[in-house]
């Protein structure tokens, strides 16, 4: 029993929700907070029921002609699905977390207007929101250079409108800024999507391969890393991350995460899988400026007082720990790499949404501030435990199993004593995400008795179920995916094993 | 139903899930039901039911796991775990506060797991539990230098954690399989696995340099998380240390000098848990001495074996009974420090006397356990004829019976004419406890067949010939002489001792100042400019656009169509000149963009 | 008879003395195996204890007070 253009609903669904949201904003109301979770439940159930039909072995596949030129394709294979199902679950959870959130956010920056531009915003961010889990989902089922590069761009103009509404500090600004480096690294990779029209004379990924040997693979190869590590904040690219990762509105984090760390999968999906051996020339300097990456990022996340820069330089280092697998190319690294990306985002959701919750509960960003919040918050402090503990690899969390399969893998990737040198600092330096995030943990909730101005706070409670739920439930996802990864592992076999 | 094999570890896991559920008295029980239902389940393992092993071997992610691999030296030390847990229990069974059982729990389960892990896989998943569940006792505490020794042990640990995946990840490299023999040792790069496992192990043992964590920790902790924190961590890098190194030789020079680190450290010492503290280190020494001894197939090598296996159990024990004793003085008096104790023996004396056989036992008096154990290692020396070694540990007992057996129950109990506070005997419990292990110190020294019979190698050895009896009664009574000579030199003094964790403690501020200082002036540095040319830029065109574009049309509009379009308007708007600005500049890097894509597609229609 | 601090200092007394000699005793009559050529000597164990112990003490006093003893607030100072 398959649902027909399963993989077109995933996509399509939202959109089309959006546009309700869009149509109908006056009717609804304030209810319209609840159909972003809603629909993107749905298209998550859309999206396991496609991955056991995967698992079991037939990939889908779906294509929609729209003209003599133009093909839409569609593919859900053991790459793909994975990644679109973690990806998807969280933006609902993600959607139930912002129905209290952007209330708030209004009411902050929007307090003195009246109410119907009050809904009006509140509406605004609920159609703009569902745009992203689409692009999302189009990029991962993409089978078209020219379709990841539109999701790919198109997500950064609901991303440039939502940072503009209900950023923090100098929102017009940074939400510009975020607009023209997601442009500009975009544009690199059209470039090298265009280079490979002329070598090949079409689009589609899985022509790609044809491109071995190819002098120009070089060139494409490069432009393609370039604009796609614009996105993943790899140094010296990675000035953006902490400024549009601090100043937007929370509810979005994770999505951010998601946004940032997607390059991985593009790079997979484009790079390596067809174009492996051009890409051995690549290997060692993507492992360098990873290595620099992870090491750079985490020590200035020990340097940071804000809550929520902390969290956004810890993200650079994060994903350049799937940058790492990846750039040693050899399976284990590499289907480590992913994993280790779908472990990262579903704890760094949890963690920024745990921060969001302290920073909306208290109104203070700085930690310097804070202290022996656990009296008040203990849920809030229980979830950035467990955000702290996946996002180290403490055993039973996703970290952990992905940093095994990681390690295992790039250790393996270069015997020498140069690659053993990268494989040991790579692992040594998670000790540094050790150390930041719980001595943040401490600064925050432990630190001496709750000082006076916060003791006296009534508003200062635990965050309330809509909010704290969602979280809950991603952690124990990742707590599956540590004891259980065996479903997740098989279906990125079935792709990159072919290598 | 037959059940394969029931994982002792499993036991207190599972158990512990079931602590915050269950309230009062019912809790109590429960809780001394675990160990008893472990214990059951240990004797039925040595008797041969479940067979012979290993068992519970599972596949997983194409490795062989093994969670049960049963012979005589894992079941002699999961012996002792069992049993020193059931008294540790009973010693914490008036703490109200459910996860401290729980957290307690944890870390005993996942050190059975350690211990009968037969895969490095299994070794390393219960091994980082071990770090995270003690680091919860540690923390329970809820002072500022709890937190703050907390964090050290567990970043220590968890740099001794991720030393233990790169060695096994190495490993794997190179062997290809995961099972958990003894490792290749020998001088050259390519044993690099086996130096780092061997470094990870090594930290959880607490050789120096790289004990600090121990003295710094473990004083820091709950009462009765402490008890609890004494006999796992360090007993089971034990075991895995005879798993993984026997005779290695450099294990022998670092057992004795650990022997004697932790004497010299204790002499200074004023917190009464940290001198304790420092004597783990300094057992362990011998433990970790007999190790380096145990070459297989000789006949001191199995006595040094033999030794460092039936000292662990013995320390165990008795290295509980000293901590309760010592953690009984800090419930009742709330101090932990000799120089704010003394003269409290007539309020609590049996806690004293049970205290001393602690006491006796760890200084290796005849009839009492630390006797039949020590001397064992000590002879595996002789039998070496390592005459400096012998000398050393020898030695270090000396110092042990001068610390623990007399100048800390003097200073703690005697030493002033008036008692300092009011004082009582701890709760029942807790003296439970105490004369529980006291009796098992004793009984192991009156008849230590009962701990030889589990040794993992037969027992060639008679601890009470004379000649050792009276070597050792002469040894202990002159030490006394010396003391009392010079007691006055071993008062308390309010100072902390400087130890290795000097490095880390003053590094680590080091290197929070430079992420704050020059780090982020150099990101700030790259902030700037990269912006700058980012969006920022300064537009160099801007006035001339102004002059020639703007203006004209400006004017254009006003004059000729003044009713048509309220340009004023509009351009009050866009008055502010960093908004014109910046769209000027968006528009020029889009117009740049644009034309370089046209450039690319008409070289590639060319083509 | 009340036990005084006066018995307790015999008592200690008696029980070096009788220690040595049956070292001594031991040592004669029952020739145990020695592995080191200081265990010939029958009171080696009550002089490497009582001289030992005196190294010992005085020994780590002076370590602690010339170099590692520091005052109790040492680390939030530096």
């Amino acid at each position: 029993m398959m649902m027909p253009y399963i993989l077109l609903q995933t996509i399509v669904v939202p959109v089309i929700a959006s546009l309700f949201i869009l149509l109908t904003k006056r009717k609804i109301g304030k209810r319209a907070g609840w159909i972003p979770g809603i629909t993107l439940l749905y298209t998550t159930a859309l999206i396991c029921i496609a991955g056991i039909s995967v698992y079991q072995g037939t990939i889908i596949s779906e294509e929609y002609v729209w003209g003599p030129y133009v093909t839409f394709g569609l593919l859900a294979d053991g790459l793909s699905i994975p990644v679109a199902l973690i990806i998807n679950i969280i933006c609902a959870a993600l959607a139930f977390y912002s129905i209290h959130y952007v209330e708030h956010r209004i009411a902050v920056i929007y307090g003195e207007e009246d109410e119907r531009t009050k809904l009006s915003y509140y509406n605004t961010f609920f159609w703009l929101y569902l745009l992203f889990p689409a692009a999302f989902i189009g990029i991962c089922f993409a089978t078209n250079l020219i379709v990841i590069y539109l999701f790919m761009e198109l997500m950064v103009i609901p991303l440039y409108f939502i940072m503009s509404f209900f950023g923090y500090v100098e929102r017009f600004r940074v939400a510009v800024m975020c607009f023209l480096w997601g442009i500009v690294g975009g544009t690199f990779v059209l470039f090298g999507a265009v280079l490979v029209y002329s070598q090949i004379g079409t689009f589609a990924i899985s022509e790609l391969h044809t491109l071995a040997g190819n002098p120009m693979t070089f060139w494409i190869a490069l432009l393609i890393l370039l604009g796609v590590s614009t996105k993943l904040a790899i140094f010296p690219l990675h000035v953006w991350m902490p400024w549009v990762h601090a100043e937007h509105p929370t509810c979005i984090a994770g999505l951010l995460a998601v946004y940032a760390n997607i390059g991985a999968y593009v790079i997979v999906r484009v790079l390596i899988l067809p174009l492996y051996n051009d890409l051995k020339v690549f290997s060692i300097p993507i492992m360098i400026m990873a290595l620099i990456t992870i090491v750079y990022g985490a020590l200035l996340t020990l340097a940071q007082t804000d809550v929520k820069r902390l969290c956004a330089c810890s993200t650079i280092g994060q994903i350049s720990y799937s940058v790492l697998g990846l750039g040693a190319l050899t399976i284990w690294s590499i289907e480590g790499g992913m994993f280790y990306f779908l472990s990262h985002i579903l704890g760094k959701a949890i963690l920024f949404s745990t921060a969001g919750i302290v920073v909306y509960v208290t109104g203070i960003r700085d930690m310097r501030e804070m202290g022996g919040l656990i009296h008040k918050m203990p849920i809030a402090a229980t979830l950035w435990i467990i955000a702290a503990i996946i996002l180290t690899g403490v055993p039973i969390s996703s970290g952990f199993t992905g940093k095994w399969i990681l390690f295992t893998g790039v250790f393996g990737a270069y015997p020498g004593s140069a690659g053993l040198a990268i494989a040991s600092l790579g692992i040594f330096s998670t000790i540094l995400t050790a150390a930041y995030t719980f001595w943040a943990a401490y600064r925050i909730f432990f630190k001496g008795p709750l000082k006076p101005e916060l003791a006296n706070n009534n508003k200062i409670k635990d965050p309330p179920l809509t909010m704290s739920i969602p979280l809950l439930i991603l952690a124990v996802i990742s707590f599956i995916m540590a004891v259980y990864p065996k479903p997740f592992m098989d279906l990125f076999h079935s792709v990159i094993g072919l290598l | 139903m037959v059940i394969e094999w029931l994982h002792p570890g499993l036991i207190f896991i599972l158990g512990a899930l079931l602590i915050p559920v269950l309230k009062g008295k019912w809790r109590q029980v429960y809780l001394l039901l675990l160990p008893a239902a472990a214990f059951i389940d240990l004797i039925l393992i040595s008797k041969g039911v479940f067979g012979s092993g290993p068992f519970w071997q599972l596949s997983f992610m194409g490795y062989d796991l093994i969670f049960g691999r049963v012979d005589r030296l894992s079941m002699v030390f999961a012996y002792v775990f069992v049993i020193a847990s059931f008294c540790m229990i009973l010693y914490a069974l008036h703490v109200k506060e459910e996860w401290q059982h729980v957290a307690a729990f944890l870390y005993v389960g996942s050190t059975l797991g350690v211990v009968f892990a037969g895969d490095l896989f299994v070794l390393f998943f219960f091994w980082e539990i071990m770090a995270w569940s003690s680091l919860f006792l540690i923390w329970y505490r809820r002072t500022k230098a709890a937190y703050g020794a907390g964090f050290r042990y567990i970043m220590v640990h968890f740099f001794g954690g991720i030393c233990l995946l790169g060695g096994v990840v190495l490993h794997l490299q190179n062997t290809g399989s995961i099972a958990f023999e003894s490792f290749k040792w020998g001088l050259g790069s390519e044993y690099l696995a086996s130096y780092l496992i061997f470094l990870a192990f090594i930290i959880n043992a607490a050789v120096p340099p790289l004990h600090a964590w121990l003295a710094d920790a473990y004083p820091e902790a709950t009462v009765t998380g402490a008890v609890f924190l004494t006999a796992f961590t360090t007993k089971s890098a034990i075991y895995v240390l005879i798993r993984g190194f026997p005779g290695v030789e450099i294990l022998i020079w670092l057992g004795a000098i650990m022997a004697v680190y932790g004497v010299i450290f204790a002499v200074l010492e004023n917190d009464i848990r940290r001198l304790l503290a420092y004597h783990i280190i300094s057992q362990v020494g011998y433990m970790v001495c007999g190790v380096g001894m145990g070459v297989f197939g000789t006949a001191a090598g199995e006595m040094a074996l033999n030794g460092a296996a039936a000292h662990a159990f013995c320390h165990i024990l008795y290295k509980a009974l000293l901590f309760m004793g010592m953690g009984a003085i800090i419930e009742v008096t709330g101090r932990s420090k000799l120089t704010e104790l003394g003269g409290i023996y007539k309020y609590m004396p049996i806690t004293f006397w049970l205290y001393m056989i602690g006491a006796f036992s760890i200084s290796g008096f005849p009839l009492f356990n630390g006797f039949v154990s020590k001397t064992m290692v000590v002879t595996a020396s002789a039998m070496w004829h390592y005459s400096i070694i012998w000398l050393m540990l020898e030695g270090a007992s000396i110092g042990t019976f001068l610390h623990t057996g007399l100048k800390l129950p003097w200073g703690a109990w005697f030493a002033r004419d008036k008692p300092v506070c009011e004082a009582r005997e701890p709760p029942k419990n807790m003296l439970a406890a105490m004369g529980i292990t006291a009796f098992l110190c004793t009984l192991l020294g009156v008849y230590p067949k009962i701990l030889y019979n589990i040794l993992p190698y037969p027992v060639d050895y008679v601890p009470y010939a004379p000649g050792h009896v009276v070597a050792m009664c002469q040894l202990l009574l002159f030490t006394f002489v010396a003391f009392w000579l010079l007691r006055a030199m071993l008062h308390g003094t309010p100072t902390i001792t400087l130890d290795t964790d000097w490095f880390y403690r003053i590094a680590g501020k080091r290197v929070i100042w430079f992420c704050e200082k020059p780090l982020m002036a150099f990101a700030s540095f790259i902030d700037r400019n990269v912006m700058r040319m980012a969006v920022f830029f300064v537009n160099p065109f801007f006035p001339l656009v102004v002059k020639f574009v703007e203006n004209p049309l400006d004017k254009a509009f006003h004059v000729r169509l003044p009713e048509l379009l309220n340009f004023e308007k509009i351009h009050d708007k866009i008055k502010q000149i960093k908004v014109r600005e910046l769209s000027y500049n968006l528009i020029y890097i889009l117009l740049a963009m644009l034309l370089l894509l046209l450039f690319i597609l008409f070289a590639v229609v060319m083509e | 008879m009340k036990i005084t601090m006066r018995h307790l200092f015999l008592m200690l007394y008696a029980s070096l003395f009788v220690s040595v000699l049956v070292g001594i005793l031991v040592h004669i009559f029952l020739h145990p195996h020695a592995h080191f050529w200081w265990e010939e000597l029958p009171v080696f164990s009550a002089i490497y204890g009582f001289i030992g112990c005196i190294i010992i003490i005085i020994g780590s006093k002076a370590l602690g007070h010339h170099w590692l003893q520091k005052e109790e607030d040492y680390y939030e100072k530096h």
